[in-house]
């Protein structure tokens, strides 16, 4: 079969061939184009999630000192429970105090500076007078009457200054607790700022952490359409690779062929360049390199070592 | 620094029942003293009146002497008498409450027991 036969015969398939090489090549460059923008997208995702990263240690450092502050707002308050609940129990002491020292007021009728004076008069009235019967006997129990009075009295005095002196210690029980509900306050200023800021950067961080995701889901699909793309690739490779197998015979036949034509075209510019150097004539670097491939004895006998002499000292010259 | 008034010492009823049989003891000493230094004072009176007359009518330095010694007397008598204003029949009325008054703080004392 000549040459032109095969190429005959192999060309369809050389030219199926052809068009799925440049398919491929097409593809390719299209994988190159996803792999550019998968790139593109991968920077964005890694570059949102650095960010996110940052932002997620300072809203963890935000809601770390605003636990620490309501932390402290709580041990604060459990301070502030303690004095409260002495303020209560103050008061109640403050108002059984005041009951009891009303009932003895109400019982004594009078100041104890005044009662004792009546007491006075009617122990001096009752011990240098002279009354009848009947009249000591009143006032001797108006002196009894006035000397239980007069305990009242005192008693109700007593009660009011421990009663004042309570108040006083409840005073200074309510500016502790207003101290603390001051430092309280202060503090869940603070810790609000803190919780805000926080807020703040897990409202960033759900933003850039959505973003990030969208950069992630479309890398995705970059990569699979780029998987894709290279399924096809191996595809086409398996075709041409068919293909080439099934012209394989002709394609061995053609380059056969072409051997035997390569090699006779040597011969013949090698027998040209055997004549010049038998002529005598100047040899080229292609007539060299034609004696060299194309003529297998030019360099085992002896004519042959001669003529590669006299070739070479041309060459040299 | 305000200054404070004496207050009196605080009297328990026993105590209080006690001074007042003791004034009680006193009054009817007084009492007693007094009736009869009531008819001794009608005496005197009537005395004084008498010389005062016979002073006046000249009667003489011994009327005078027992004029003036009776006057003393009658003042010195007075002086130590509960009242010159009460009779002696309400003197003795006075001396029998007394004692009436003192039997009951007695009892009353004797119902506090020791």
């Amino acid at each position: 079969m000549s040459d032109e036969d095969i190429e005959e015969k192999i060309g369809p398939t050389m030219e199926k061939i052809e068009s799925s090489e440049k398919g491929i090549f097409e593809i390719v460059k299209k994988v190159r184009k996803l792999q550019s923008e998968a790139k593109i997208l991968k920077e964005k995702r890694d570059r949102l999630n650095n960010q996110c990263k940052t932002i997620a240690d300072e809203a963890r450092g935000f809601r770390e000192k605003r636990d620490e502050l309501n932390n402290q707002i709580t041990e604060l308050k459990k301070e502030r429970e303690v004095h409260n609940k002495l303020a209560k129990e103050k008061s109640g002491e403050i108002e059984g105090k005041k009951k009891e020292r009303d009932r003895l007021n109400e019982s004594a009728r009078g100041t104890d500076k005044r009662l004792q004076k009546l007491y006075e008069k009617n122990v001096k009235k009752i011990l240098e007078k002279d009354l009848p019967l009947d009249d000591e006997k009143k006032l001797f129990k108006s002196i009894f009457e006035l000397d239980a009075r007069i305990n009242d009295a005192k008693k109700a005095d007593e009660l009011h200054t421990e009663v004042v002196g309570k108040y006083n210690d409840l005073k200074t029980i309510d500016t502790k607790v207003d101290e603390l509900s001051g430092k309280i306050r202060e503090i869940a200023n603070k810790s609000e700022e803190h919780h805000l800021e926080a807020v703040k950067r897990y409202e960033q961080l759900d933003k850039l952490s959505g973003e990030a995701d969208e950069h992630h889901e479309a890398l995705i699909k970059k990569y699979g359409e780029i998987n894709e793309l290279r399924k096809n690739i191996d595809a086409i490779k398996e075709d041409i690779s068919k293909l080439r197998e099934d012209i394989a015979p002709y394609t061995s036949e053609l380059e056969s062929i072409e051997k035997s034509r390569r090699e006779l075209d040597l011969k013949k510019k090698a027998d040209e360049a055997k004549g010049k150097l038998r002529e005598g004539k100047r040899l080229s670097f292609d007539d060299f390199k034609s004696l060299l491939e194309g003529d297998e004895d030019f360099l085992s006998d002896d004519e042959s070592q001669e003529d590669a002499a006299k070739a070479d000292s041309q060459q040299s010259a | 620094m305000e200054e404070q008034e004496p207050v009196m010492e605080e009297i328990t009823p026993r105590q209080l029942v006690e001074r007042l049989i003791e004034k009680h003891d006193r009054f009817i000493s007084d009492y007693e003293n007094s009736v009869e230094g009531a008819k001794r004072l009608h005496i005197l009176r009537e005395k004084k009146d008498q010389l005062e007359h016979w002073v006046a009518d000249g009667g003489g330095e011994m009327f005078e002497k027992q004029f003036q010694a009776t006057v003393k007397e009658l003042a010195d008598l007075e002086k130590s008498m509960i009242s010159t204003e009460l009779s002696q029949a309400q003197m003795t009325a006075r001396l029998d409450d007394h004692k009436g008054a003192k039997k009951y703080w007695v009892k009353k004392l004797e119902e506090m027991g020791q």
